[in-house]
């Protein structure tokens, strides 16, 4: 199954968007991405499990996060 | 050995400060940021939980919010050089320590800035007049002390943030030794910056220290200082506006950061009011002997409460009285304490002694200090 993680614009945003996610009862782990998987270069982002995708992004935005994309990996 | 020079830094330390950055030596040492391995992200995630105690403990719901800095002097210097803009006018009061009386002199020769000084040690009023009177519609912050770091003296930091929110600039405060003291609310008391260190009454380690920036703080009015790596958009050469990391360049200190966390939850579990308490008991003890000596002049002593307090001799030099308490093993300092400018409104003659305290004194170090002392002062 491929990957999703969802790109923030920091690694403090991702440690605190895996957090706010997992409270929120969606898995989530740290995770950071080279350039080669980007469009950005090297990018902190947070890995949920794609069924999860939708409410994740709601989640972060309710929480002021930045999100700077979506990269699907596999 | 005594150590009453906590005003320095804190000594010692709770054992789980120690404990902890040990431990992240041992176990979890990696560079936070820059990779996604395990090392990496469990470094990320102490890191982090700092930014939140600290978040938590001032009072602020953003622990992105939270810059770390080697101490307050890399604090204070952050947030001044960040801000200024020529033409800019900042007002400080006239007992800063160097770690902002520098940096506001050296942009002042550069023809940057302009720098109005206003009377700390004053009624409440008198200083918030003080204030009032030079503000322009050039002032783009004061940047002061909360409490002296050579006497009892300690401005009215809610008062002062209200005044500046009123009139539409920054409140920068040099909380270097009132944080972990004093109950200190970024957001109730209306401060944008507030810097601090993590070594004295935080209790962490040396080379720990933050700037707290209150939720709202404009970040598009502070430019970086420091350029360099920091694991963000490294392909662009522009550092950012955005907390931390755009102000954040190279390796944080990890361990240090990491004790320091543990420095804030000690603290947290006694609480700021028994952290006064404590000092206030010890202050008051060793206020009423001194001004009882008739060989000892006091400065402050009409102050009923404090963390330190600051006294000459009337014969001997506060230098050679400092020392012969050092040959007795008791650790205090002495001399300008880097805060010329309060040893002028002072009086002190540019050489005191400062005997500060820490939540570790006890009253029978207090004793001892005071009969040494009155030996010193009898040789």
């Amino acid at each position: 199954m491929s990957r999703r993680i969802i790109t923030v614009s920091s690694p403090t945003y991702a440690t605190k968007g895996a957090r706010i996610l997992s409270k929120s009862g969606i898995p989530a782990r740290v995770t950071h991405l080279h350039a080669s998987q980007t469009l950005r270069g090297c990018t902190s982002g947070v890995e949920i499990r794609p069924p999860d995708e939708g409410r994740a992004l709601d989640t972060l935005s309710a929480a002021g996060i930045p999100v700077t994309g979506v990269v699907i990996l596999g | 050995m005594i150590y009453f020079d906590n005003a320095a830094t804190t000594f010692p330390k709770p054992p789980a400060v120690t404990e902890e950055m040990v431990r992240c030596m041992r176990e979890y040492g990696g560079n936070a940021g820059r990779s996604g391995h395990v090392l990496a992200v469990r470094a990320a995630e102490a890191i982090y939980d700092c930014r939140a105690e600290l978040a938590a403990f001032f009072g602020i719901t953003k622990p992105e919010n939270v810059v770390f800095t080697a101490n307050t002097t890399g604090a204070l210097n952050l947030v001044i050089g960040g801000l200024a803009r020529y033409g800019d006018h900042f007002l400080i009061s006239d007992m800063e320590h160097n770690s902002v009386a520098r940096p506001m002199a050296a942009l002042r020769e550069k023809g940057v800035i302009t720098v109005g000084t206003f009377h700390a040690m004053a009624p409440e009023q008198e200083i918030l007049r003080g204030i009032e009177k030079q503000i322009t519609p050039y002032t783009k912050a004061v940047v002061a002390i909360h409490a002296s770091n050579v006497c009892p003296a300690v401005l009215p930091i809610r008062e002062i943030g209200a005044l500046c929110r009123k009139h539409g600039i920054l409140y920068v405060v040099d909380a270097a030794q009132s944080a972990g003291i004093y109950d200190i609310d970024v957001t109730r008391d209306h401060i944008s910056a507030l810097c601090v260190p993590g070594h004295k009454g935080l209790y962490g380690p040396q080379g720990s220290g933050a700037v707290i920036f209150a939720d709202d703080f404009p970040f598009s009015m502070l430019a970086p200082t420091v350029f360099g790596g920091n694991g963000v958009r490294s392909e662009e050469s522009d550092m950012g506006r955005e907390p931390p990391e755009s102000y954040e360049a190279g390796t944080l200190a990890t361990p240090g950061i990491a004790g320091l966390c543990r420095g804030v939850r000690f603290l947290s579990s006694l609480g700021t009011e028994a952290v006064r308490q404590k000092e206030r008991e010890l202050y008051r003890h060793v206020r009423e002997e001194l001004c009882n000596m008739p060989d000892v002049r006091v400065f402050m002593p009409w102050a009923e409460e404090g963390s330190l307090i600051l006294f000459t001799g009337k014969e001997k030099s506060g230098s050679a009285i400092a020392a012969s308490l050092a040959d007795r093993g008791i650790c205090t300092r002495a001399g300008l304490h880097c805060a010329p400018s309060a040893h002028r409104v002072l009086g002190t003659g540019g050489d005191a002694v400062r005997v500060s305290f820490s939540v570790f004194n006890t009253l029978a170090e207090t004793d001892r200090f005071l009969s040494a002392l009155r030996a010193v002062l009898k040789e």
